[in-house]
């Protein structure tokens, strides 16, 4: 459960985020959405205490964030930055590193264990062996949700996890998210920049335009008037064989 | 029985007798306290300490040496006289301040007793540790000449080596040479210049204490600038006291001349050169210490300032005589043919510095 | 793993050659059965025996544990800071030593002082400890700024190389002539320069730096990934970073003390290993890099003894020269590979 009160951060005199209040339950997906410098990227990285709030109060299952360490917030949230520089690493080691949170000093067979189960559940074990800086961009980000979620976290913050990839493999993240999303009944928040995605895998949605909230709750609510106001070009909605389709 | 008896015990001690000469013990310059085992046949001499082995006549046991003993030995009268006995022993290092010899090389040659000139006292004992080898250290001072320290490394080595004659003797003939000057009614002054320091240097660079001038009794331009050790002075210093009496060690003359040649208005302005009164030395320093052209030159020096003391001195004659003393020959024609011995330096009527070979 | 069994195979057969010509090559020439025969029975050749076990051995063991220290502290600074140019030299830990040798021969004359239980320290070796201590002090006060990124910590460590050279030149300046010569030469690093006592330290010294990488490994392994990921996945980024520091300026020190500065092997040989092996974690890196830096130094100081015998070379001209070349081909290839 994640939630926020209030939440305002400035920075060198800019407001770069105003009064963000949201509320997000287990099994959720929130798409975090607007245009850039909207402060998409700030925020995520608030509620996973990279950057510290100017006023306001942020819950993480219903404890205030300043009362954990960075080690029991990296069991409790899954993190995933925008850009990734790949490193010299077996695919194998990669994903191992996100049981890191809960080794000691050297992984356990059950972390090897885990390690392999979701290799095949996102079918990566073809890539057993290989160098991650052999892969290509979509399989590198496939490599870096799966470490995610061997973090085993309640939690998951991907930033702009599909920026570059091509649609087969954009649709395979997003589908793999959601799927594990709602078996491990996580907390998802993703930042995305297609709109079409958004509607189509979240269930609530966060529009942020110059740091405010312009929007948050179910996507059903969510106007093309709001939107085109925030994203400032004219965008209609248009639903599509039952299914929420951006256009513009 | 008892016949028996009385020989056995005149052979137990005669043969402790011999056993007490058999080793002795000495205390060398930075207090370590060596044991050697006599007798002393093999010896090597690093840091050039050879120059003590060649005045005390002891060559003939040096059994391996460092390549720097080989080079420029015309510059140095103890090389210039073991030129023919050294050059085919093997050498056992480069030699050098503060370069390690050949462990390997000296391990087999198996020499009795290293000797070595060096500050460094865990040097000395880190080699005497991995060679098992006595090592024991003398020199000619801290950093210029010392008389207690020469007296004491020709005693000790006089002693080890079985030249305790030769020792005494040159003790006593250096101190000869120093009771040699008078002192004058008035004390003249005069400035050194070219002292050799991490190489050649040019005419800024001084001593504060010049034994030379320490010994003949002649007052050091540079000591009001501190009491004592090397200094670089300000060329304005130079042209503000305007010594009558410039000496210079030939060394470094190369330099002043190359300085003269884009500096020339500086050196007319001073009063030596234009008075004729700039000399040259013989190299007080060549690598180290050379003790011989030293005492040499303070004669000369002596010659120059004070000529009314010593009218009967031939500065010439004199330094083959310490020649002689120190290794057997009389060298300053083979120092003359190699650098000018003795020389006066002028301006000519081009305005060119010439140097002018006195004796 | 093909390329490990390859990789310590060579590396075998290289250091037995090494160890090989070692003993085989000297002063004087002698026959492997000689040497054989008196390694075993030193009755047989009591002066051949001396030579081997007190000069030879001890030689080459100093460079296996100088040369596997520093590898491992430059593999160390090299992960921490995630900069393939860190190393003891360019953060200015070699010349921090360099300028406590410095201050002990020039200043306090290269006496030695008596500690409790140790008898007879060389000032000149607690100046260079203390002068590493120093500098890694400054380095490490550097990296607790907020927020300085490892490229910053990098130029710190440069700054504090050029401030520390600046001071030593100023002691050489004023110093004697004896006592100049005396520096310099400490500067160039010589492993002839202890004895067994030395030898153990710095096994020790890096077996103590062996068990904190293989401890901390997995954190080393993360921290390369950048450190928003790093933080992300829980590693305390900062503590990490220090104790880094500290333990690689103190198997900087403790070598460097000793033995002179000797350069490139803490630079060289985690780049090589990262070459051959990509995929290896870094509990493999630092091992390796250990044992192929003391290999390495064991082969340039038998070179440094026989290329000019019976005059030494000092080794850190040697490690300077293979070095270079063997650092300019492994950039090459590394533009090459990623130019591909």
């Amino acid at each position: 459960m994640v939630e926020t009160d209030s939440v305002n951060f400035i920075l060198k005199n800019k407001q770069i985020l105003k009064d963000i209040t949201i509320q997000a339950q287990n099994g959720e997906t929130i798409a975090i959405i607007g245009p850039n410098g909207a402060g998409k990227t700030t925020f995520l990285k608030m509620l996973r205490a990279f950057l510290s709030l100017t006023s306001g109060n942020i819950y993480i299952v219903n404890k205030l964030l300043e009362e954990y360490d960075n080690k029991e917030l990296s069991k409790l949230i899954a993190y995933l930055p925008q850009t990734t520089k790949a490193v010299a690493c077996s695919v194998e080691d990669c994903i191992l590193l996100g049981r890191k949170p809960h080794i000691k000093y050297f992984p356990s067979a059950e972390d090897y264990k885990k390690i392999h189960q979701i290799m095949e559940e996102l079918h990566l074990t073809k890539f057993q062996g290989k160098n991650v800086l052999n892969l290509s961009g979509g399989e590198l980000q496939k490599v870096l949700i799966a470490r995610s979620l061997v973090q085993e976290s309640n939690i998951l913050f991907l930033d702009e996890p599909i920026n570059h990839l091509d649609i087969k493999n954009q649709l395979e993240i997003m589908d793999v998210t959601k799927e594990m999303t709602l078996q491990r009944d996580l907390v998802t928040f993703i930042v995305l920049h297609d709109l079409n995605l958004a509607f189509k895998y979240a269930d609530k949605i966060l529009l942020l335009q110059n740091g405010h909230n312009k929007f948050y709750g179910n996507k059903e609510n969510l106007t093309e008037d709001i939107l085109s106001n925030s994203y400032g070009v004219k965008i209609n909605l248009i639903n599509f064989n039952g299914v929420q389709k951006v256009i513009y | 029985m008892g016949k028996i008896k009385k020989i056995v015990l005149l052979c137990i001690v005669s043969i402790s007798l011999f056993a007490e000469e058999k080793s002795i013990v000495v205390k060398d310059i930075l207090d370590r306290k060596v044991t050697l085992n006599k007798p002393i046949k093999k010896v090597i001499a690093l840091g050039t300490s050879l120059s003590y082995v060649t005045y005390l006549n002891a060559v003939d046991t040096v059994i391996g040496i460092e390549s720097i003993e080989l080079k420029d030995v015309e510059k140095r009268t103890y090389t210039y006289v073991n030129k023919e006995k050294v050059k085919n022993l093997p050498i056992i290092g480069q030699g050098g301040k503060a370069k390690r010899p050949n462990l390997e090389a000296i391990i087999t040659l198996q020499p009795d007793v290293i000797f070595t000139i060096t500050q460094d006292k865990m040097e000395a004992d880190l080699l005497s540790k991995q060679l098992n080898i006595p090592v024991v250290v003398v020199g000619y001072g801290r950093n210029t000449i010392d008389f207690e320290t020469v007296n004491y490394s020709l005693k000790i080595m006089g002693k080890i080596l079985n030249r305790d004659e030769r020792a005494e003797e040159l003790i006593n003939y250096i101190l000869q040479l120093r009771n040699y000057f008078k002192k004058p009614t008035e004390i003249q002054n005069a400035y050194i210049g070219s002292v050799a320091y991490k190489g050649l240097q040019g005419i800024t660079s001084t001593q504060v204490d010049f034994m030379p001038f320490k010994l003949a009794n002649i007052g050091n331009e540079a000591s009001s600038i501190q009491k004592s050790g090397h200094v670089f002075i300000n060329k304005e210093f130079l042209l503000m006291k305007n010594p009558i009496n410039i000496f210079i060690d030939t060394a470094g003359w190369k330099l002043v001349m190359d300085d003269f040649k884009t500096n020339d208005e500086y050196y007319k302005k001073l009063k030596a050169f234009k008075n004729n009164t700039v000399y040259l030395l013989l190299s007080n320093t060549f690598y180290y210490i050379n003790i011989d052209q030293m005492l040499a030159n303070s004669f000369f020096i002596a010659k120059k300032i004070y000529p009314t003391l010593y009218p009967d001195l031939n500065p010439v004659e004199k330094a083959n005589e310490i020649f002689n003393k120190f290794v057997g020959e009389e060298l300053y024609d083979v120092i003359k043919n190699d650098t000018g011995g003795y020389q006066k330096v002028y301006l000519n009527d081009v305005n060119e510095l010439v140097t002018e070979g006195i004796f | 793993m093909e390329v490990q069994i390859k990789f310590w195979t060579i590396l075998t057969f290289l250091a037995l050659f090494i160890v090989v010509l070692t003993l085989k090559l000297g002063y004087m020439e002698h026959s492997f059965s000689t040497i054989f025969q008196t390694l075993l029975n030193s009755d047989s050749n009591e002066s051949l025996s001396y030579l081997l076990w007190e000069l030879r051995i001890p030689r080459m063991l100093a460079a296996f544990a100088v040369g596997a220290i520093l590898a491992l502290s430059g593999a160390i600074l090299q992960s921490i800071l995630r900069n393939p140019l860190a190393s003891p030299f360019t953060l200015g830990l070699s010349q921090g030593a360099a300028f406590g040798a410095s201050f002990s021969i020039i200043v306090l004359g290269s006496a030695t002082i008596s500690i409790g239980f140790f008898q007879d320290i060389s000032l000149v070796v607690v100046g260079a400890f203390l002068g590493a201590i120093v500098s890694s002090l400054l380095v490490l006060g550097f990296s607790m700024i907020k927020n300085i990124s490892s490229e910053g910590l990098i130029l710190a460590g440069v700054a504090i190389a050029a401030f520390f050279n600046a001071a030593t030149m100023l002691l050489q300046y004023f110093s004697t002539d004896n006592q100049l010569a005396t520096a310099v030469f400490w500067t160039f690093g010589d492993l002839s320069k202890g004895k067994w006592t030395e030898i153990l330290l710095v096994f020790i010294f890096w077996l103590g730096g062996m068990i904190f990488v293989f401890i901390r490994g997995w954190d080393f392994n993360t921290i390369v990934w950048g450190e928003t990921h790093a933080k992300s996945l829980g590693v305390k980024i900062w503590s990490l970073r220090i104790y880094a520091l500290l333990v690689a300026s103190l198997l900087t020190a403790i070598a460097t003390a000793f033995f002179g500065i000797i350069g490139f092997v803490g630079l060289i040989a985690p780049h090589i290993i990262k070459l051959i092996f990509e995929n290896q974690k870094h509990h493999f890196i630092f091992f390796a890099s250990s044992i192929l830096g003391g290999i390495f130094l064991m082969a340039a100081d038998l070179l440094a003894k026989e290329i000019l015998s019976p005059i030494s070379v000092p080794v850190g001209i040697l490690t300077a020269f293979t070095g270079v070349p063997l650092f300019l081909f492994i950039l090459i290839r590394r533009v090459m590979r990623g130019r591909n």
